[in-house]
């Protein structure tokens, strides 16, 4: 006996009446049925759950590989026939005032030469689509020489335009600005005679400058930059003088086409004798029902007939373009620093539609 | 062979490893766990026995001869697997005890002659045994355990100390305390061993 192991205690622990007690024979069969069990070889699975396993069931992502069909789906419905936006520079109030003018555009050296169709088409075809070279071009061109204010500020129109046509964008249904992003989408295959009459080219002219470097160039160059109906007629500019009080000078009629709609800030819209001031703000969708039409196919042919719709557009306060709509036909007549001209249009039916109903929306309210 | 060496037999799929083995451990492990259990809840031991053996069986894989002995695992684990039924059904065993008048030893209280008892006798022993069951069941838990450990799977001080996370001192004189209050229980049967001898 040790201090702390006592053996008369000890045997009487081995002695002690349950000293031969054994488990039930359930429980023993129990536990040694569990024992077997448990080492037990598993029975042969059958061949396709074997297949099944040996195919990575068990481990494979098929959820996340569903998952990522059902989002890759998602995202091709919702962007389905929708463009893809692109990089965008920061915008500035619609209507705002034209930036400060970067230097004057100068036209490279340009041959007087007639207006040929390869030329014309060229130059159709880069009216709206400025090239590298016509920029640097202008760059190394010498100083401009002040004339014909208004063309200047009409070839700032491109940027202008894009302000406009952001600052429209928002109210526009989808087919509206497809049809916008259409018709102003610059062709890729521009050439150096069509950069001298690029109106994105002159749009970085500053109304200080107008009329001078662009003025020069389009007073020497061939009918620029037009389409080609309009740059085939523009030899004879003189049908064109005569539908215009001031009666420009032939180039100029024909840049004064191409120059896109300024940013106006009222409009006076004149039908049946009724007439209507809305300012632009609050003209829904009519700056780009107006500006899709203006970049609409041109014609020279004088009105058809009295105008029923007259819109005035000005831009604080002083005019800027008048819109007149005859049947088919629409004629455009614009107002720079005291000048003005007109060329008539012949937009497309369901464009023309549009602006009247937009028109007796605004006159409805 | 070894109780380690039919254990890892065991784990490698030889059934009669384990048979024999359990052949060798039944009884001592059983009794181990009814007498921690106590008189009070023998009923569970057939329960707590055969946890013991699933959870033996559940953990083959785990067992490495360079540990433990296999008997001091087994014992371990049916010690903690004991202990908390004690723990769960603490509150069940005072009145179980009181109600308890089918006792397995009643029947050797009213046989034996404990008047002249006789240290040859081997119904001394069963009634010192009694005796000391029912000793143990007056002891708290935890002295409980130490004493049988110690006693009946002879583990030493330092590996009771170890088995039941204590410190080496206080293992010792938590069992210092059981022996000191068994021999207090069993001072009747102790004082004529004494007189013999």
């Amino acid at each position: 006996m040790t201090g702390l192991r006592d053996a008369r205690l000890q045997k009487a622990l081995e002695s002690a009446p349950d000293a031969d007690l054994r488990p039930s024979e359930p429980v023993r069969r129990n536990i040694l049925a569990k024992a077997h069990q448990a080492v037990a070889p598993a029975p042969a699975a059958p061949w396709w759950k074997a297949l099944w396993d040996s195919a990575g069931r068990r481990n494979s992502p098929w959820n996340a590989a569903f998952a990522t069909l059902v989002i890759a789906g998602f995202v091709t419905v919702l962007w389905f026939d929708r463009e893809v936006p692109g990089p965008r520079q920061e915008t500035t109030q619609a209507g705002a005032p034209p930036p400060a003018a970067a230097p004057a555009p100068a036209a490279p050296a340009v041959d007087p030469a007639p207006a040929s169709a390869p030329a014309v088409d060229l130059a159709a075809r880069a009216e709206r689509a400025p090239s590298k070279d016509a920029l640097q071009a202008r760059k190394s061109a010498p100083a401009p020489v002040p004339q014909q204010g208004g063309l200047a500020q009409d070839a700032a129109g491109p940027a202008e335009a894009r302000r406009e046509r952001r600052a429209d964008t928002k109210p526009l249904r989808d087919e509206d600005t497809r049809a916008l992003a259409k018709s102003t989408q610059p062709p890729a295959d521009a050439s150096k005679p069509a950069d001298v009459a690029s109106p994105s080219g002159l749009a970085e002219a500053s109304p200080r400058a107008e009329g001078t470097a662009g003025a020069r160039a389009l007073a020497t160059a061939p009918p620029p930059a037009a389409a080609p109906e309009i740059a085939a007629a523009a030899p004879a500019a003189a049908p064109m003088a005569r539908s215009a009080p001031p009666a420009p000078a032939a180039p100029r009629a024909a840049t004064a086409q191409e120059a896109p709609l300024p940013s106006w800030t009222d409009a006076t819209i004149t039908v049946g004798g009724r007439e209507v001031n809305i300012e632009r703000s609050q003209a829904g969708r009519l700056a780009a029902l107006l500006a899709t039409i203006e970049r609409g196919p041109r014609g020279q042919e004088p009105l058809d007939g009295p105008a029923s719709l007259k819109i005035e557009l000005s831009q604080l306060g002083v005019p800027a373009d008048v819109l007149e709509v005859a049947g088919a036909q629409v004629r455009w007549t614009r107002q720079r620093a005291g000048q003005r001209w007109s060329f008539v249009a012949k937009p497309e039916p369901t464009q023309l539609q549009a602006l009247q109903d937009e028109v007796g929306r605004l006159l409805g309210r | 062979m070894p109780d380690e060496q039919l254990m890892l037999a065991y784990a490698q799929g030889d059934a009669a490893a384990f048979d024999e083995l359990y052949a060798r451990h039944e009884g001592a492990l059983y009794r181990f766990v009814r007498r921690l259990l106590g008189a009070p809840m023998a009923a569970q031991a057939d329960e707590v026995f055969q946890d013991t053996w699933l959870r033996i069986v559940a953990a083959r894989a785990s067992f490495t001869p360079q540990g433990a002995a296999w008997r001091t695992w087994a014992f371990t684990i049916a010690h903690n697997l004991a202990m908390d039924r004690l723990r769960t059904s603490g509150r069940e065993v005072g009145l179980e005890a009181q109600d308890d008048g089918s006792d397995p030893l009643d029947w050797l209280a009213a046989t034996l002659d404990m008047t002249h008892p006789s240290s040859e006798d081997t119904a001394f022993w069963r009634a010192a045994g009694k005796q000391l069951l029912q000793c143990l069941d007056e002891l708290p838990e935890a002295q409980r355990a130490a004493f049988l450990l110690h006693h009946e799977d002879g583990a030493s001080v330092e590996d009771l100390a170890q088995r039941l996370g204590l410190q080496f001192e206080t293992a010792k004189s938590r069992l210092r305390y059981a022996l000191q209050k068994l021999r207090g229980c069993m001072r009747r049967y102790l004082e004529v061993l004494e007189t013999q001898s």
